[in-house]
């Protein structure tokens, strides 16, 4: 058991080291690059994104032979969730990734906003459970 | 956004003092109005030092012009400090004025590299006066840099309002659009093929925030796992009690006929998920990743603010704070409630095109640009 778990520690510790490299290598952790994506200023980080998206789309066709993966649903929260995220995202500048990628290259005030999101997916499996109980296909993603 | 006024209009109050210190012929005559100075003053080296960097511009300012009437003479080395702390946090006259001290000597060795380096940060954001610099040097000698693109043949280029990677003058201390693109697609798939499940990071601050429910659930999992045999023995002893031996064999031999059991643990299914500590491994090397890359891009440095398009924004200190605080929870809530975030919905889910994901990238880009725009336009 202790063996696996370090495995996991090893696997999504190296993912993670790579992920946030890349993701500041593109200036997505850039306050000013963003805002100037969103305020529709300089386009490169859409065309790095659509690109991405492509990269990735080739991948899985071409290497996802018998494997099936699991697909994300549509509910009632997907739309308005997003909504919500955008108005934070324009905000920080940053998504669930980026806020650590800022706080790794130095900007300290990203503590700030790390402990919002902790604090929002922490209230939100309460919220959905209280109130909204939308089917979500899966119980722990 | 609305609270950081308060905080500017102090700081030209303090700047409008400060001038006006310059230009009082005599001291003596204007105690009371000095010791209102000196109050600015003093209120904006605590602002200075606590990293606003627009304070830390002013302070710099003022040590290298100097303040005679109030015994303060110029000192080029601590404009020099000055300047380039609050140059390091992107503030753009201030890497203008930390290009100056670097070609002219002031308060540090001359160095025409890191002068032309910060000419570019300073002119990537727009000042017009490092680019007039710039334009001037490039005339003077061809300056090459290795590693950074369209420095003297870029300029017509960045003039336009919409760029794109080839010629972005911005983002040029980043990788072009097509390397990004390769790079997070690659990383993808990458990721995909390592763990076995589509790229998604919201899931892993899920598990984070509620990791004691997320430890009780790893806990009994993995005891239902160690136990199966046990448990499977006595439902077996059971079995036999009321059937009787001959009856359970005769269906045990019917049943690995029809389905033959695959190996492993087939009854209870082996947790396919990493315990939710290694999603904070995941997380916290992603911190480390931006250092690593910051670090070997030469920009990392301690900083207080988010940047200078921020600091315009929010301005600085606690309102900016509330902001980030703010934002951050509307990510948390709102990514858990969509059921993915950039990398969930808009990389690996828009990639296998399904629709909830295609729904929920339009949501959150959509919304983002609307609430840049409008923040702009109040700005």
């Amino acid at each position: 058991m202790q063996s696996s778990a370090l495995r996991h520690h090893l696997k999504l510790g190296f993912l993670g080291l790579l992920m946030g490299f890349v993701l500041s290598a593109i200036g997505f952790a850039d306050y000013g690059e963003v805002h100037r994506l969103f305020t529709l200023v300089d386009l490169r980080l859409l065309f790095t994104f659509a690109g991405a998206v492509v990269v990735a789309m080739a991948g899985y066709r071409l290497l996802a032979r018998g494997r099936s993966l699991p697909d994300k649903p549509l509910h009632k929260g997907t739309v308005a969730g997003g909504i919500l995220f955008g108005i934070g995202w324009a905000l920080t500048g940053a998504c669930p990734s980026i806020a650590l990628v800022q706080l790794g290259e130095g900007a300290l005030p990203a503590v700030f906003t790390i402990l919002g999101i902790l604090f929002g997916a922490w209230l939100y499996p309460k919220v959905h459970a209280r109130w909204f109980r939308w089917d979500t296909g899966a119980c722990n993603f | 956004m609305r609270s950081s006024r308060p905080a500017r209009a102090l700081l030209t109050a303090a700047a409008l003092a400060v001038v006006a210190a310059m230009h009082w012929p005599a001291a003596d005559t204007h105690a009371a109005g000095d010791d209102k100075t000196r109050e600015a003053l003093n209120w904006w080296q605590d602002n200075a030092r606590s990293g606003d960097p627009v304070a830390q511009y002013n302070l710099a300012k003022m040590y290298e012009l100097g303040l005679p009437d109030l015994g303060i003479k110029r000192n080029p080395k601590a404009a020099f400090g000055w300047y380039r702390r609050a140059a390091a946090q992107g503030l753009a006259k201030a890497q203008y004025e930390l290009g100056r001290a670097y070609e002219y000597g002031s308060g540090t060795r001359a160095d025409r590299k890191r002068a032309t380096d910060w000419y570019r940060r300073a002119a990537a954001q727009g000042h017009t006066g490092a680019r007039e610099r710039l334009r001037a040097g490039a005339a003077d000698k061809a300056q090459t840099t290795p590693g950074v693109r369209g420095a003297t043949t870029g300029h017509g280029a960045s003039e336009s309002r919409l760029r794109t990677g080839v010629a972005s003058n911005a983002g040029q201390r980043y990788l072009p659009w097509w390397q990004g693109a390769l790079a997070l697609g690659g990383f993808t798939i990458l990721f995909w093929l390592f763990i076995g499940t589509p790229l998604g990071v919201s899931s892993s601050w899920d598990r984070i925030a509620r990791w004691r429910e997320q430890r009780e659930l790893d806990e009994a999992q993995r005891f239902a796992r160690e136990n199966q045999a046990a448990v499977e023995a006595a439902m077996r002893a059971a079995a036999v009690e009321q059937f009787g031996e001959d009856y359970v064999r005769r269906i045990e031999a019917e049943q690995q006929a029809a389905n033959p059991p695959a190996p492993g643990n087939a009854g209870i299914p082996a947790p396919s998920t990493a315990p939710w500590h290694a999603h904070l491994s995941f997380l916290a090397m992603m911190a480390a990743g931006g250092l690593l890359a910051s670090s070997l891009r030469g920009d990392f440095s301690l900083k207080f603010s988010l940047g200078e398009e921020f600091t315009r924004l929010f301005g600085f200190g606690w309102p900016a704070w509330v902001v980030l605080l703010l934002g951050g929870f509307l990510i948390g809530f709102g990514t858990r409630m969509s059921g993915g975030c950039t990398s969930g919905h808009g990389l690996s889910g828009c990639a296998r095109l399904l629709p909830a994901s295609l729904l929920g990238t339009a949501a959150f880009f959509g919304t983002a640009v609307a609430v840049s725009l409008l923040l702009e336009v109040k700005a």
